[in-house]
């Protein structure tokens, strides 16, 4: 099982301003890449992609009230949703934290 | 921006770096070295936001807040014919204002198309148009290509004079201790030339954020020092916060003032846009008026401000629905951090702009329910008596 949401950078891009999440129903096929929700600021919209293929078992019930919360604690409670892995090997396509960390700091200069 | 970047095979977008030069006001160092995340507005290198457009928004309808707004165009009419220019060219009545007065307006074509919106001062010996930062070369092509048969001088003052604001309830206390001129003198849509912490300056009471307050027009050098006077934090009353063009839009959409490239555009009449009250029809001939006589009575459309019913977020371009049909579309559109539900501003066919029709946005294929609203969303008036 893979937990899905936004990272900290991702957060700290949209200044943490988050007034909406929408996410996917219950049971619902994911696919890795592919968008599975939408994020808003106040002035701005994105897809969130999803980091692996499976079927969403769970949805964060917390966000519906308080998307807010995805900014402030992206980690943690501010998670989005649970998928039940389809293909392990997928996995394999995911950078490593360190490698995120690695890339976030290259994007930036 | 994908924001879940964990994928290596996601597009990499490399991200040119255009070396253009962009237009910078005399406060843009300030904001880089307050921790502004800048944006190119039309040009000018501008404050997006220092904080969170959410903190600035609230900060500015409960408190006060202080706007950059060098980017706006400032063109000073002179000569002997410059009220008489004006007069022909704005749909203000220019002749009838008094010295010290400012009147809301459009530059109308022929058509009665809006070529721009803009305020008008008329003062001692010139008459001053404030227009869109994003018009300001068309305004001063347009208006120099019409003024053959007038004595006029026209002036892009847009360098050498800056531009600020500072809006919202606590606005006037707080300037009112920079300066000895009693402020609370000037009249709403009205100027006065006053010292303000030290500084010469033409006060104004007007705004785009729906808040009491003042717009300043002062010399170009000065205006850093005035601002860093302002923000100074050990003040006896009020909190004064910097606010950037993000919480600009947010304001000016719950107050459902129109915003040029949105709600205006050359093809758009200002009857369509529902400002028809700032066209004096009533006044001698003026540029667009044959045309705009016509469209008075019969816009093609007009402008509505829609509530969203359920929770979702209506942006520009989003189609407007009444039952199966599309009839309008979004031209402003954001979660309004006041009202903290979605709101927009569309064109629609006239009869669903009526005040309590239920109607329905298209948003990522799914049809969520609005209702039409009387404007503005936000006005301080309403809220103080509820």
């Amino acid at each position: 099982m893979a937990t899905a949401g936004v990272s900290e950078y991702a957060v700290e891009a949209l200044n943490r301003d988050i007034v909406f999440v929408e996410l996917p129903a219950v049971g619902t096929v994911v696919e890795q890449g592919k968008p599975f929700g939408v994020i808003e600021a106040v002035k701005a919209v994105y897809d969130l992609f999803a980091p692996v293929s499976g079927r969403v078992i769970e949805v964060n019930p917390a966000l519906a009230n308080d998307p807010g919360v995805v900014g402030r604690l992206p980690w943690t409670d501010g998670w989005m949703i649970r998928i039940e892995i389809s293909d392990p090997q997928e996995l394999d396509n995911l950078l490593t934290p360190m490698q995120y960390a690695e890339q976030i700091a290259s994007e930036k200069h | 921006m994908p924001l879940d970047s964990c994928l290596p095979d996601t597009t990499l977008i490399v991200v040119k770096r255009f070396c253009i030069k962009m237009n910078e006001t005399p406060l843009t160092r300030w904001h880089q070295e307050h921790g502004a995340r800048m944006t190119d507005f039309h040009g000018w290198l501008m404050p997006l936001q220092y904080t969170s457009i959410t903190d600035e928004h609230l900060a500015v309808r409960r408190a006060a807040g202080l706007f950059d707004l060098c980017h706006m165009g400032r063109i000073c009419l002179r000569g002997p014919d410059a009220v008489a220019f004006a007069h022909w060219m704005t749909t203000a009545d220019v002749k009838a204002m008094a010295e010290g007065q400012v009147d809301y307006g459009f530059l109308c074509n022929p058509q009665g198309g809006i070529v721009d919106d803009i305020t008008v001062y008329r003062n001692t010996n010139e008459v001053m148009l404030v227009v869109n930062g994003a018009n300001r070369l068309k305004v001063m092509d347009w208006l120099t290509d019409h003024c053959d048969r007038y004595s006029v001088e026209i002036e892009d003052a847009s360098g050498r004079l800056a531009m600020i604001a500072i809006q919202g309830p606590q606005a006037v206390a707080i300037l009112q201790e920079e300066t000895r001129f009693p402020l609370s003198a000037i009249r709403y849509y009205h100027f006065a030339p006053a010292e303000v912490a030290g500084v010469p300056m033409l006060v104004s009471r007007t705004g785009y954020t729906g808040e009491d307050g003042f717009e300043l027009y002062l010399d170009a050098g000065a205006c850093e020092a005035v601002w860093e006077k302002l923000m100074t934090p050990d003040k006896k009353i009020g909190d004064l916060v910097a606010v950037g063009l993000g919480a600009r839009d947010t304001l000016r959409l719950e107050a459902s003032m129109p915003l040029y490239g949105n709600e205006l555009n050359d093809e758009t009449t200002p009857f369509e846009a529902g400002l028809g009250k700032f066209v004096r029809m009533d006044k001698e001939d003026f540029m667009g008026r044959s045309a705009l006589v016509q469209k008075y009575n019969a816009p093609a459309r007009r402008l509505c401000c829609l509530v969203m019913s359920e929770k979702c977020i209506p942006r520009s371009g989003y189609k407007v629905y009444a039952g199966e049909t599309a009839i309008g579309e979004v031209t402003s559109g954001t979660f309004s951090p006041t009202l903290l539900q979605g709101i927009a501003m569309a064109y629609v066919g006239p009869p669903y702009a009526k005040e309590g029709t239920v109607l329905a946005v298209e948003i990522r294929g799914r049809k969520c329910a609005a209702r039409v609203v009387r404007r503005p969303f936000y006005s301080r008036k309403r809220m103080q008596s509820i």
